[in-house]
């Protein structure tokens, strides 16, 4: 049986304990395994409690519900996607997530970002009225992540969190190149998606500028190292209103 | 498989049943399916845009969905093509891994059962798999797929999937396993 012993890989070994391996090879390893103590040790390092992988429900994971869009019929002419999908998250790239919060002291404010605001729309794109149907984030999360930036941009920013005709619904960090950027997202009166992004920018302050970009209404500024867009649907009234209430504020 | 001739027929003609079967199961696999982009991007948020991204995707591009076959595989190919070729450029640079504890402190909001503890520490092994391990683990022992089923969702080889398989197992008998087995 040595033949047997040499030729029984942990691939094979593998199948064998994922009940994948087929009768003969079954009976190949059940015989080998009563005498050969290396072949068993083998085995025995590759015996992970795999049965504990199904702990991982969606429950125990705290799954989110269905976005409220995905119950609804098709709506009449599809809102969501405002520029092609492969586009949006393609421009998208340059924002990721935030992984690290060492991230935040290790990366100096370098030149110039003339691109962060086409990543902020590029992202922003991603967002229509039924991915903000759903009910806001607590607001103890939101409190925490605001608490987060407060630091990073010397601000205090709970202020934001009542801008009269727009309802709160997330506060999330992401990051472009690698620098944090608070997105904040708000529904307007007629539940459409706009929100408030911030990053720090090594830049002279700059009065607010409204404009189109990447098909949204933008409107952006630059105080005091921080800049800021307001971006979200077509209307530039919009975006402009919203931006003076938060420059009112900060 | 769903490889019979009749559904390919179905193919060509029926866009919009495949639409409409598509939208009828998304409610019901977004949980599963949100729980495979956490796995493959590592953190709530992210797997939140990452799966809405993916059921946005779907219903455009639902012509190329065979109707009456498995509508939760061929979502989770698509949540993975999305997060290979748009999404993780941007996350990877910054270093991968599951749920830093920091974030996960301050952006979750997550209940604190007992079962939620054995989970977070399963989840934590997973999180420390390299991807490829990590993602194929999943299909398999998350997900309860075939071999031959993971192995055509991840489009590689079925010997692929089983030595990605014996790799995870040891790294997660380190983690999860006995601690006084010494043999």
């Amino acid at each position: 049986m040595t033949d047997d012993r040499i030729a029984i890989t942990d691939e094979e070994l593998t199948a064998f304990l994922d009940g994948q391996a087929d009768g003969a090879l079954s009976a190949r390893i059940a015989a080998a395994l009563s005498s050969d103590a290396e072949l068993a040790r083998r085995l025995a390092a590759l015996d992970a409690p795999v049965s504990a992988l199904a702990s991982l429900t969606p429950e125990a994971l705290g799954a989110p519900a269905p976005p409220a869009w995905l119950a609804e019929p098709p709506a009449p002419a599809r809102r969501f996607a405002l520029l092609p999908l492969g586009v949006a998250l393609a421009a998208g790239l340059a924002i990721g997530v935030l992984v690290g919060p060492a991230l935040l002291a290790t990366e100096p404010t370098a030149a110039p970002e003339p691109g962060w605001i086409g990543a902020v729309a590029a992202y922003q794109a991603l967002y229509g009225p039924e991915t903000v149907a759903n009910g806001a984030q607590n607001s103890a999360t939101t409190q925490a992540v605001l608490a987060r930036f407060d630091d990073e941009f010397s601000l205090e920013l709970a202020a934001i969190t009542q801008i009269e005709g727009f309802e709160l619904k997330r506060a999330q960090p992401l990051s472009f190149k690698g620098r944090p950027l608070l997105q904040v997202v708000f529904a307007d009166e007629g539940g459409a998606p706009i929100a408030l992004c911030a990053l720090r920018v090594a830049k002279p302050d700059r009065s607010a500028v409204t404009e189109v970009a990447a098909g949204l209404a933008a409107t952006h500024w630059i105080k005091d190292g921080v800049g800021f867009v307001v971006i979200g649907g077509q209307e530039t009234a919009v975006t402009g209103a919203m931006a003076a209430q938060v420059m009112a504020k900060l | 498989m769903g490889n019979n001739p009749g559904a390919r027929f179905i193919r060509w003609g029926g866009e919009n049943s495949a639409e409409a079967e598509i939208r009828r199961a998304l409610p019901e696999v977004y949980p599963r399916l949100w729980r495979f982009c956490l796995v493959l991007a590592g953190r709530r948020d992210a797997a939140e845009d990452l799966a809405q991204a993916t059921c946005l995707r779907a219903i455009e591009k639902s012509a190329g969905y065979t109707p009456g076959t498995h509508v939760d595989r061929w979502l989770f190919v698509m949540a993975r093509r999305i997060w290979l070729n748009e999404l993780r450029a941007g996350t990877v640079r910054r270093g991968a891994g599951l749920v830093p504890v920091e974030d996960a402190e301050i952006a979750e909001e997550k209940p604190s059962t007992e079962t939620n503890i054995l989970a977070r520490e399963v989840l934590s092994a997973m999180g420390a798999l390299p991807e490829a391990q990590r993602e194929t683990a999943h299909l398999v022992y998350v997900e309860g797929y075939a071999y031959r089923e993971a192995a055509e969702m991840l489009d590689i080889p079925i010997g692929t999937v089983m030595s990605r398989l014996a790799a995870a197992r040891r790294s997660l008998n380190e983690r999860l396993g006995p601690k006084e087995t010494s043999a």
